[in-house]
């Protein structure tokens, strides 16, 4: 007869099959698991983290409002929504013409929008703040026309909810040194420490957009959720929108990743006694999970410099402006051959009289 | 071109420092009988100054020698320094990173510790005698 039972992730006791529920339940924390969920986790060699979404896409719903106009671009290929009082005509990403798409395909409804709270004149404000103090940056470089032509787009973004449930197993040490007789005594002690809990998580967001850099839509965060509204075409009245190419099933690892890592660091704090603490198993599992597809407002500034192409983007709600500027050669070399022979002279001087 | 130019500069400066350096390393060897292999060198500098301590060396005190290589010391300082000054500066000149956790989206006070067992495994001990005076 097999006698498999399963432990509780989050808090290591023996779960229940729960008739009412159909799933595995804790009589200690109250946590449910599903039975394929706890099976699958069980056949595994060593725990690890399986978060399961369920039918998150029930959710999602399509967008039939028809007054929406589709854009596509020549030449990268993004697809640009819009409402039909605003005209498109050059792609925010590549800059290249875009064409009016007749056969109409509005995707999906997304379930929330963040309205555009930066207005262009503040925006104006923001990039010559950005600019301030960066020495090697070319005089110039954000020139009045560029930052005229910049267009406001609403960026496509899917938002995980969920708790995180588990348990996460640390190595760790103490060491402690004192002196006995003639000898330095170091004594290190090893440990293992289990630590389970739970987190939840609300509106974790990563980018739908292929085109999008990654690294930069997450500098661009956090926005203020609380301020997200029911989507209305009329929003998009004079800006952009584009439509997400990755789904959200290829933006779930990127999700998990992260609350992956805000579980461990949440629960390894309260390994403080320890020193050189190190997460060797994890065993996380999510519930209550949920996924959101919103529109977030970014305005993105497309510059060329030395013939390379650098790209801005300012969060429109918070007025975060990120980015890499181009470093001016002429500025650095004199710099750098300006601090070098001061030096020189004043260090070479002080040195001489003494 | 100006790129070489540039970079040849420092190379020249640690060239003229070697010799420089070495030069009294030599004459003070020679004063005090010191034979000094080429990897010697730099440890006799020390050996011969610290010998010499009494009687300053008075062409050293007072000669061009002297003052380059103050020169030279300071210049090798003021090239660490608009390194890292300039390093600095390029570093502030992007602000993109990748996040690494979802702090900023936790829901406030949703943390539960709901199990907490530290296991002692092993203990090790280093024993080293302490240097005797």
């Amino acid at each position: 007869m097999d006698n498999t039972f399963y432990k509780c992730p989050a808090c290591g006791t023996a779960l229940q099959y729960g008739a009412a529920s159909g799933k595995l339940e804790c009589a200690a924390c109250g946590n449910r698991y599903e039975v394929a969920e706890m099976e699958a986790a069980a056949q595994g060699d060593s725990p690890k983290s399986t978060f399961s979404w369920g039918n998150y896409k029930a959710g999602l719903q399509t967008n039939t409002d028809a007054s929406t106009k589709v854009y596509i671009c020549k030449s990268c290929g993004a697809e640009i929504l819009t409402d039909g009082t605003t005209a498109a005509t050059h792609c925010p990403y590549c800059d290249s013409e875009v064409v009016i798409n007749d056969a109409f395909d509005g995707g999906l409804r997304p379930n929330g929008v963040i309205p555009f709270k930066v207005t262009k004149e503040q925006m104006k404000q923001i990039v010559g703040e950005f600019g301030k103090g960066k020495k090697l940056l070319p005089r110039d470089f954000f020139t009045n026309k560029r930052v005229n032509d910049v267009q406001g787009i609403y960026v496509p973004f899917w938002l995980f909810d969920g708790t995180v449930n588990g348990m996460v197993e640390f190595d760790a040490k103490k060491v402690s040194r004192y002196e006995e007789g003639d000898y330095r005594v170091e004594e290190t002690k090893y440990y293992s420490l289990e630590r389970g809990g739970q987190l939840s998580f609300r509106n974790v967001p990563v980018d739908g957009a292929e085109k999008m850099d990654d690294a930069m839509m997450e500098s661009l965060g956090p926005y203020r959720f609380e301020e997200m509204v029911d989507f209305q075409t009329a929003y998009l009245s004079g800006f952009l929108a584009d439509r997400f190419d990755r789904d959200p099933d290829e933006s779930i690892p990127r999700a998990e990743e992260l609350m992956e890592a805000s579980t461990v660091e949440r629960l390894q704090e309260t390994t403080r006694d320890y020193s050189e603490v190190r997460a060797a198993k994890k065993s996380l599992y999510v519930s209550n999970p949920s996924v959101k597809y919103v529109l977030l407002p970014v305005y993105i500034i497309n510059c060329k410099y030395g013939g390379r192409d650098y790209r801005y983007a300012i969060n429109g709600q918070t007025g975060k402006m990120v980015g890499e500027l181009p470093v001016s050669k002429q500025r650095k070399n004199a710099y750098f051959w300006g601090i070098f022979g001061a030096v020189t002279v004043i260090l070479g001087t002080i040195l001489s009289l003494i | 071109m100006k790129k070489r130019i540039m970079l040849l500069i420092p190379v020249l400066l640690l060239i003229a420092g070697i010799f420089v350096f070495q030069k009294p390393a030599a004459k003070a060897a020679q004063k005090t009988g010191v034979s000094i292999t080429s990897v010697q060198k730099d440890l006799a500098v020390v050996e011969v100054a610290e010998k010499d301590k009494g009687d300053k060396d008075e062409d050293e005190d007072k000669t061009a020698g002297y003052y380059i290589k103050k020169f030279l010391i300071a210049a090798v300082i003021g090239l660490i320094v608009a390194f890292i000054a300039v390093g600095i500066m390029k570093s502030g000149m992007k602000n993109i990173r990748k996040s690494s956790n979802a702090k900023d989206y936790v829901l406030k006070d949703s943390f539960r510790l709901l199990a907490s067992e530290d296991r002692f495994l092993k203990e090790e001990e280093k024993r080293t005698r302490k240097a005797s005076n």
